[in-house]
C-alpha cells in the first residue's frame, strides 16, 4: 500500500455512503493512509451539502443510499462544481451502474476488505491532467 | 405441498430462463449483504493490527461486534431458509407469555420500551421458545427498520390459539411491496436503499410459525406499512397472569 500522498498538504475527501460502519471504516483508514477526512455524509443530500463546505478534492461516494442516492448526488454536485472529482464506492456493479458512471466520467470501486487499491484510486482521481481538466 | 419423499416438481416445472433468473437473483441478493459485514470486518481486524487512534478504538470495536453479529444473522436465516428443522436446537415446547417475548424481541431488536405497546388480553402460546424468539425478532426488526413509532402488538385469545397482529405507523407501501412481502429475497425499493437484509426475515418467520403448528401472514395496515399476524397454538388451560 502506498500510504504518503504526493504532496505534503494532505488531500481532502469526502466520505457518502449510508453505512456508518463502511464511512467509519473508510475514515479510519484513509486518516492511517494520510489523507484529510473532512466529511461523512449519509445520503446524497449531504454530500451535496458538505462539498459546497469543505470543498474537497475527492469524494468517495456510495450508490445505493436512501433519500437523495449517489447517482443523483453526483448529477447535482456536477452540475454546480464540473470540476469535482468523484470515485463511486459501491457493493455491486453491473452493466447499468458501469455504464452511467463511464458516462458520468467517474471511476468505479468495489467495496471490499482490501483498502489497497482506495488511496490509490483518491491520489489518481485527484490528480491535475494536462490542460487542467479534471481527471475523469 | 409434496409428501415427504415425494418430488417437488414445482421447480422443475420453471423454464431455465426463469431458473437462472433465480439463481442470479439469489446469489446477487446474497453476495451483495455479505458484502458489507465481510468488508468490514477484515478492513477493521486489518486497521486495528497497523495500530489505529485510541480515541475511536470503541467505535471500532463496537463496529467489529456488529458486523460480526450480522453476519452471523445473515447466516442463520440463510441456513433457516434451506431447512427450517435443523436449523433449531433440540427443544420441547413450552408455555410462552406473549408479552414477555415479544418486549424481550423488541429489546433484542434494540427498541426502547416505551416505543412497544402490547394491548389485549393476557395470554399465551406453546411452542419451542427459540422458534418463538425468532419469529418475534423477525417481526419486531422488520417493523424497527420501516416503521415508525409505536409498534403495537394486539393480542387476541381465539379457541385453540392465540394471534397477535403487529403494526406500526408508517408510508403506504406499494401493493408489490405488500403482496411480496413475505416471499423470500423480496426486497422493496425502501428496504434496498435504506437498510441491510436478505430479504428473507418474514419468510423465515413465516417457516418457523409452521413449524410450530401455526402462521403468519401480512397484509396492508390501514394507517399505512404491514400488519403482521401471527398466530400459534395457546396452551389447553388458559394462564391467568397478567402478561402486560
Amino acid at each position: 500500500v502506498s500510504s504518503t500522498p504526493s504532496t505534503d498538504i494532505p488531500l481532502k475527501v469526502l466520505i457518502a455512503d449510508d453505512e456508518a460502519d463502511i464511512s467509519l471504516l473508510l475514515k479510519v483508514r484513509l486518516e492511517l493512509d494520510g489523507f484529510e477526512v473532512v466529511g461523512v455524509a449519509g445520503d446524497g443530500a449531504e454530500a451535496l451539502e458538505q462539498y459546497r463546505q469543505y470543498r474537497p478534492d475527492v469524494v468517495v461516494m456510495d450508490l445505493l443510499m436512501p433519500n437523495v442516492s449517489g447517482f443523483e448526488a453526483i448529477g447535482r454536485i456536477r452540475a454546480e462544481f464540473p470540476t469535482s472529482r468523484i470515485i463511486a464506492h459501491t457493493g455491486v456493479a453491473g452493466d447499468f451502474v458501469r455504464e452511467e458512471m463511464q458516462r458520468a466520467g467517474v471511476p468505479v470501486l468495489l467495496k471490499s476488505g482490501d483498502l489497497a487499491a482506495l488511496g490509490d484510486a483518491i491520489r489518481i482521481c485527484a490528480a491535475p491532467l494536462p490542460g487542467g481538466a479534471p481527471a475523469t | 405441498v409434496p409428501e415427504a419423499g415425494e418430488r417437488d416438481t414445482r421447480v422443475t416445472a420453471l423454464e431455465p430462463a426463469d431458473l437462472e433468473w433465480v439463481r442470479q437473483r439469489v446469489l446477487n441478493v446474497v453476495g451483495h449483504e455479505l458484502r458489507t459485514p465481510t468488508a468490514t470486518i477484515r478492513g477493521l481486524a486489518e486497521t486495528l493490527a497497523e495500530g489505529v487512534d485510541p480515541a475511536v478504538m470503541p467505535d471500532v470495536i463496537a463496529a467489529l461486534q456488529r458486523n460480526a453479529r450480522r453476519l452471523e444473522h445473515l447466516v442463520d436465516n440463510l441456513l433457516a431458509a434451506a431447512d427450517v428443522t435443523n436449523s433449531l436446537p433440540a427443544e420441547p415446547p413450552s408455555v410462552l407469555s406473549v408479552g414477555e417475548v415479544a418486549r424481550a424481541a423488541w429489546a433484542e431488536v434494540g427498541g426502547t420500551p416505551d416505543d412497544l405497546e402490547v394491548v389485549g388480553a393476557a395470554s399465551s402460546w406453546v411452542a419451542r421458545a427459540t422458534s418463538v424468539r425468532r419469529i418475534l425478532f423477525q417481526i419486531l426488526d422488520n417493523a424497527a427498520k420501516y416503521g415508525d413509532r409505536p409498534v403495537v402488538v394486539r393480542v387476541e385469545a381465539e379457541d385453540s390459539s392465540t394471534v397477535v397482529e403487529i403494526s406500526s405507523p408508517g408510508p403506504e407501501l406499494p401493493a408489490e411491496d405488500v403482496r411480496f412481502a413475505i416471499e423470500m429475497f423480496w426486497r422493496g425499493e425502501r428496504a434496498v436503499t435504506s437498510s441491510w437484509g436478505l430479504g428473507l426475515g418474514l419468510a423465515v418467520g413465516r417457516l418457523l410459525a409452521e413449524h410450530e403448528g401455526g402462521s403468519l401472514d401480512v397484509a396492508a395496515g390501514t394507517a399505512g406499512g404491514i400488519v403482521t399476524r401471527l398466530e400459534l397454538p395457546a396452551p389447553p388451560v388458559r394462564i391467568g397472569t397478567d402478561n402486560r
